[in-house]
This record gives C-alpha cells, structure tokens and sequence, in this order.
C-alpha cells in the first residue's frame, strides 16, 4: 500500500501527466496564397511564429502546420517569401486559415527572386513589390505611369516635346538603375531612350523595386537600384483579357491577352498592345504640340514547358513605333523642316529570350539556370534638320548554379556571363560605332539564421573590352532584431558604359550645341551605401508599419551632361565629387477594413561638381531634381472590390533649373515652384468586366513656358528641355476591362 | 431637416423595392468558399445582402429583390460558383476550376 505521502505524490505526477496536454494545446492552420482573381494555393515552407510562446515552425508541402501551444492568447505571426506578412490574434487552440497576399509594397521585405527556373532565392534588400492591385491604381497605361502612388520612384519628361520619360530612384536617373523584364535585360542602351513607354501596364503582373544594389547575379549595372517586372505568364488562369482606354487628350489604347494550355506541360501566351495618340493638343498656347502624336504596335509571344526536370520558356517580340511632334502646323510628309520646327522618330524593335532551367526534385535546394536573349532595334529621328540614326545588336546569356553548403543555411550561386552589343549612331555628320565584348563571372554566398539573419556576400568580375576588367563587391544584410523589427544595410559597387545620345536624346530639342569638353571616359562608376528600418505595429488594434530608409551613392566615374551654360550643353567626365544623398519615410495604415492610407515624405541631396566657363569647378545641386517631395494616398473598396476608390496627392518641392539666360559662373540659382498633382479613380467590379474612370493633374496645373523660345524656334533662345513641371493639364480617362477565365 | 433628409432618401428606398429572404444548402467547406460564393453573389443584379453560416451545414441566407431575381436564378449563380445549391448540383466545369481546398 500506498503512504498517503505516496499518494499524494502519485497524484501529482499523474496531474501532471494527463494535464500536459491541457498546458500545452495544439495550435493547427493552414497557410495559402490569394491573389487578385481569389486564386489560391497552399505556401509550403511558410515561416509561422507564435508570439506569447516565441515558438515557431515551417507549414508542410501542403501548407499545414502544427503548434504546440502553452499560452493564450498570442498572434500568430506568418511569414513567407514573397508575399506580406500577415498576423492574427489567435485567443484559444483552433484551426487557423491564413491568406496571404503577394507582396505589397511591403518596403524592404523579403521577396523571391524568380531566379531561372524557378529556384526562388531570397533577397534581402530593400524592396518594394508594386501588385497588380497597386497598379491598377494608376490604369494609364505603360510602365512609366506606373509609380503614381509609389513614394521612391518619381518620373519625369526630359523634355517639352519628345515625350520622353525618364524615372529617377534616390535622386538619380533610370540609366543608373537596372531596368529587367524577368531578369532578362529590358530597358538599356538605345531602348533606353522611350524604354517605359515599351512596357504596356496590362502585361505587367507585378514591379519588383530594389533600392540600393541588387545581387551580383543579375549584372554589373545596377547602381542606385534595380527594376524587376514579371509579365503575364502562359499558364495564367486567365484565359483571355481586353482593355480599352481612352482619354480627354485623345490617346486610346487596346491591350490583348490569350493564353492557351496544350497540355499539362506546355502552355503559350499571345499579348498584343496597341496605343495611339490621335488629337494635336496645344493647351499652353505657344504653338507647339503639348503631347507628341504616335502609334505603337507591341507583340509578344511567349511559350511555357514545365516538367519534373526542366522548365523551359521562351519567346519573342516586336515592336513599332511612330511619333511625331514639334510645331502644331508640323507635317511630317510636306513641311520644310527648315521653317516649321518638327520632330520625327522611327522605332521597331526585335526581341527574343529563352530561359532554361534543369530541376532536381529530391533537391530543390539545387538548380542550374540559363538565360539567353538577344535584341535588334532601331530608331531614326530628327529635330528639325538635325538627323539621328541608331542601330543596336545584343546578345546576352547568363548561366547560373545554385547549392548548399552542408544545410540550407549556406547556400552558394555561381556562374558566367556574357554580352555582346554592337552600336551604330549617327547624328549630324558624325558617326559613333562600336561593339562592347563583356565576358564575367560571379560567385555569391548566402548566410542565414532562419528567423534572425541573413548574410550574402557577392563579387563579380567582369573584363570589359573598351574599360578594362571591372571588379564588383556587393554586401547585404538583414537582422530580424524581433518580428516586428526588421534592420536591413547593404554596400556596394555598380559600374556601366555610357550611352551619350540615347540616354541624352531629350536634350537635342533645343538650340544648343554640344560641346565635347576634355578626355572624356564612357566609364560610369559608383559606390551606393545605405540602411533601411522597418517595424510594424498596431494602432487603435489596427495594422500599421514604418519604414524608414537612407541611401548614398558616391560617384567615382561619372558623365556629366551640363546644361549650366546658355547655347551649349557640355560633356565630360566628372572633375570633382558627385553624390546623392536620399532618406525616405513611409507610413501605412488601415483605420478601417478595405482603407488603407499611405503618406511619404522624401529627402534627396544630389550634387555635382560642374565646370565653370572660366575655368575651376563649382558645385551644384542636380538640375531638374526637387529636394522634397510629399505623397499621401488614400484607397478605400466596398466589400468585394465591388467599388474601388483611389486618390493620391503628390508635393514636389521646389527644384533649381539652369540658368538659360545669365552667362557668367556665378550666376544666382533659378527655381522652379513647388506644385501639387492629384489623381483621383473610381473602379467598378461586374462579374466579368471592370469599368475604371479618373482624372490625372485634376487642379491643371502646367508649367507656364515649357518650350522657350517656342515663338522662333530655329533662334538661338529656343530651348524645350527646361521642363520642370507637368506641360499637358487635366486630364481625364475611362476604360474598361474583360476578362475570361 | 431630418424630414427633407427623409424625403430626399424615400425615393432610394422605393427603388430597393421590398425583398425577400431565403435560406439555401450550398456544399461549401471553407472560408474561401464562403467568400467566393458571396462574392459572386454579390455582384449579382438583383442580390441585396447574403452571409453564408459554415457552422449551419453550410446554409446561405440571401436577402433578394424578386422584381429582378428569383430563388431558382440564386441556386444557377451558387452552381456557377462551383458548389451545390440545394438540389441544384455544381457546374462541373467551374467546380474544376476551384482550389484543392475548396473541393470536396
């Protein structure tokens, strides 16, 4: 028999026996993808943590997970590559369904780079993901109208006639950032010119913005950051898609898609676009064409095969496109070029790409990777009687081979790569050509603490034919400090060959002479340094995040193009220093269900040291570039998307613009004013279509003389590349989509 | 004021006409399930208010004009969700369509 003491003890240890189970209760759920068409699909290997225990755990190949759970209540806080993170209050042992959206402008999180064939690395930069949902925001129309509710990214005109656009990331223009359409090279060289206007909006499915460096594996070019779009894939439920567009300054647009499944394995895409801008406008009076009239023609085929060992894609397309602009009595036809001021511009592109990538399934840890693309274009232009002709040729491949180390904590990529582009350019009676080699290999070691750290290291050489072998060192890091605080740092260096008259073509609609000034170094080479904090929180039992970020580039190479001196524009090779010093601060919040509001302010310092006439140098803040700028954005949808609203207020500071009039070095700075622009759409959901209407630059506000001396435009006064502000007014727009699935 | 408010809103009122309210069996499983099917439901003509019970066999409760639907048109949209509607059986093709969790 048993002592009462016994007993006791007896009864204790089976208390605590059976009870166990009580402590400890079991916390299951299930992780899955939802996208804008409620799409769904289990995320394997989802990272998911429960607060009140700091206990985590991965979800299984079908997006279950198990906890053991001893404390309520806790939010469960889940994580997966690629997609936002999402949190929940969990308050007793249940079943918990978790959906979560891909990644949206979640600033700084960590996101899959579709590395070919599939392999998704994780990055660790600071990034931005900009959805279909956020594009939709802004429903016009290409990729430069893209980033209307994006805080980092502003864009600009070049000048008050081509219709050029150029965007500009931490203060410094596109060419410095890596502009790629799934990691194939996009817009560079002579497509650079018109390059956003090529990408048309409705094929894009989602933006991936890199600030700072992006990974070795991707190139050498990226200086300030790095611009990843994925476009419609074949093996996309939607079977077919229309849009029609139509605006107030007479631009229509029809974009198409079909996709069509062989079979299991082999799918295709057909995506057509066409766009034209019909009616001369001349809102500001000055004679001239605000907006230039073109047609554009852009036809992409694509191909899937998937199987258990490869996937393969590939594809091609063409584009064609006309622009004419100038003086509104301008035809191209029958106009003496040299008493009605005109410009003209020819373009039709070929590309092609393929991707293969050989897949191990008992290792998916492993993969092997090739991209290979090749492109012709060609453009003709004229300002007036000044004639440019442009050819380009590229070839690129890049082979990429990924492993571990061990375990999944040290992973490894390595590979080769190489470019081939030859150029042919003339302007006026000079002709440029020449033919760029670039062989280069890359390594790049990826360290991780699950849930804490991450650590990769990467360097690349690179023996450039004209600029000699190139070294490049990339570092990022990322510091969960806990999951609600997230630290990212990243250094680097970036380097590229300079395109003067294709990255520059805006700056020959003026009357200005192009002065080529000392030994000059196509060379352009930076260092970019910076950090980036973000935390989320809940405010009023609502969720919110903070994101703050700093970023520098220091020049050790640059080409200037100066426009400091009335009648010329300059070229050189930087003399002195040039940086750009950016910090940003986001804030997002959702007061209530399907209201979200967005508010940003940004800094930028950007400088150069110029060369003054009389010799010796004079620093200057980067013309064109305003220092600060303002966005606040307000989207609310009834329930089901049935009604989307959007607003987005935009501030853009003051900003200093050359002196065209004063010769003398010492002139005092110009500024432009600070102005406003609001864009305001309402969406509505039908059960197969969508109707969209809005209103862009809804208080017209212009900038009063963009072209000057538009009254004589073949004096010496003319000049349309002082253009600072918006030169079309308010603008309306409606347009619908239809989509089958 | 709160008189001109009313009178300004009755014409709204009328327009809503009176409705009806029925309760439907649907095979739905789960949340998405839900969601899909009040979706669709709701941006169907005619279909004021549904709210679908998972805990209640999966009933649906829809609140509906009968000038502009009726009870047998609500079952064709919940079949063209994917899912059973009382007797009337699930679309095939639609049901195809439907993510492995929301399959039977």
């Amino acid at each position: 028999m048993l002592n009462p003491i016994q007993m006791n003890r007896l009864f204790l240890i089976i208390i605590l026996f059976f009870s166990f189970p009580l402590w400890a209760q079991e916390l299951n759920g299930r992780v899955m993808s939802l996208d804008d068409q409620g799409n769904m699909e289990d995320i394997p290997g989802a990272t998911v943590y429960y607060s009140a225990d700091k206990l985590g755990t991965n979800t299984g190949a079908d997006g279950m997970f198990k906890l053991r759970v001893r404390t309520f209540p806790g939010w469960l806080i889940v994580r997966a590559i690629g997609f936002a993170p999402d949190s929940v209050w969990v308050e007793k042992s249940q079943f918990v369904h978790l959906h979560l959206t891909a990644n949206n402008k979640e600033l700084g999180e960590v996101k899959v780079v579709a590395s070919p064939g599939g392999h998704d690395v994780q990055s660790i930069q600071s990034r931005e993901i900009l959805t279909m949902k956020t594009l939709a925001k802004a429903a016009c129309c290409n990729l430069s109208e893209s980033f209307e509710t994006n805080a980092s990214v502003s864009v600009n005109f070049t000048d008050a006639i081509t219709g050029a656009k150029q965007i500009s990331l931490l203060g410094l223009s596109g060419t410095y950032v890596q502009t790629q359409v799934e990691n194939v090279p996009s817009i560079r060289g002579l497509k650079s010119t018109y390059g956003l206007n090529y990408i048309p909006g409705t094929w894009i499915r989602s933006i991936d913005l890199a600030k700072g460096q992006s990974s070795v594996v991707n190139g050498y070019e990226s200086m300030t950051g790095a611009i990843n779009m994925e476009l419609v894939k074949p093996d996309t439920s939607e079977v077919y898609f229309l849009n029609t567009y139509g605006n107030s300054q007479g631009r229509f647009e029809i974009n198409q898609q079909a996709v069509h499944k062989f079979n299991g394995n082999l799918s295709t895409a057909l995506l057509t676009h066409y766009s034209q801008q019909v009616s001369r406008l001349d809102g500001n009076k000055d004679g001239f064409m605000d907006l230039p009239l073109f047609n554009l023609v852009n036809v992409m085929n694509r191909w899937k095969y998937a199987s258990d060992k490869w996937m393969v894609q590939w594809g091609g397309g063409y584009l064609h496109e006309q622009r004419v602009a100038g003086q509104m009595n301008f035809e191209e036809k029958t106009s003496n070029r040299y008493f009605v001021y005109g410009f003209g511009s020819a373009t039709s592109r070929f590309e092609s790409f393929a991707k293969i990538a050989r897949l191990f399934q008992t290792k998916p840890w492993k993969g092997l990777g090739l991209i290979l693309s090749a492109a012709d274009h060609r453009n003709d232009s004229y300002f007036a009687f000044k004639q440019y002709v442009g050819r380009e040729q590229s070839v690129f491949g890049n082979l990429i081979y990924q492993s571990i180390i061990d375990n999944t904590n040290h992973t490894w990529k390595a590979g080769s790569s190489f470019l081939y582009d030859a150029y042919q350019e003339r302007y006026l009676d000079s002709t440029y050509a020449r033919r760029e080699l670039v062989p280069g290999f890359f390594g790049e070691y990826i360290w991780t603490i699950p849930n804490r750290f991450t650590l990769v290291i990467g360097n690349r050489v690179d023996f450039h034919n004209q600029l000699g072998t190139k070294w490049v060192p990339r570092v990022h890091a990322k510091w969960d400090i806990t999951p609600i605080w997230l630290a990212r740092a990243s250094v680097g260096k970036g380097w590229r060959r300079v395109n003067p008259l294709a990255e520059n073509m805006g700056f020959l609609a003026n009357a200005r002479s192009i002065k080529l000034v000392g030994d000059l170094n196509p060379l352009e080479e930076a260092w970019n340094y910076g950090f980036s904090l973000s935390h989320e929180f809940q405010l009023a039992n609502r969720k919110a995040n903070l994101v703050f970020d700093y970023f520098q580039t220091d020049f050790t190479h640059q080409w200037i193009v100066d426009m400091e001196i009335a009648h010329a524009i300059r070229m050189y090779s930087n003399p002195g220093a040039s940086y750009s010093k950016s910090a940003q601060i986001e804030f997002n919040y959702s007061p209530l269900p399907r209201l979200e509001w967005k508010a940003a302010y940004r800094f930028q310092n950007v400088a150069s040291d110029y060369l003054s006439e009389i010799g010796g140098l004079r620093r200057l803040s980067k013309p064109f570039l305003n220092r600060d700028r303002v966005l606040v954005n307000l989207a609310y949808a009834t329930k089901y998307d049935i009604w989307k609203f959007d607003l987005t207020w935009q501030w853009s500071g003051p900003r200093r613009i050359p002196n065209a009039y004063v010769h003398a070095g010492d002139a005092p700075e110009v500024n432009a004013p600070a102005f406003s622009m609001v864009y305001g759409q309402v969406t509505r959901q039908f059960k197969h279509w969508e109707m969209y209407v809005g209103v862009e630059n809804l208080f017209n506000f212009t900038q009063v003389n963009p072209i000057m001396g538009a009254a004589d435009p073949f004096a010496r006064g003319f000049d349309a590349t002082m253009v600072w502000g918006p030169v079309a007014g308010r603008m309306v727009y409606t347009g619908l989509r239809y989509k089958i699935n | 004021m709160k008189k001109i408010l009313f009178l300004l809103l009755l014409p709204f009122g009328l327009l809503a006409g009176p409705t009806q309210t029925v309760k439907i069996k649907t095979s739905a499983i789960c949340e998405m399930c839900k969601e899909r099917i009040e979706k669709n439901l709701a941006l169907t003509k005619g279909i004021e208010k549904s709210d679908l019970n998972l805990e209640d066999q999966s009933n649906i409760t829809v609140v509906y004009n009968p000038d502009k639907i009726d009870v047998a048109k609500i079952k064709q949209v919940i079949a063209e969700t994917g899912y059973d509607a009382d007797d009337v059986k699930a679309v095939k093709k639609s049901y195809e369509k439907l993510p492995n969790c929301c399959k039977k």
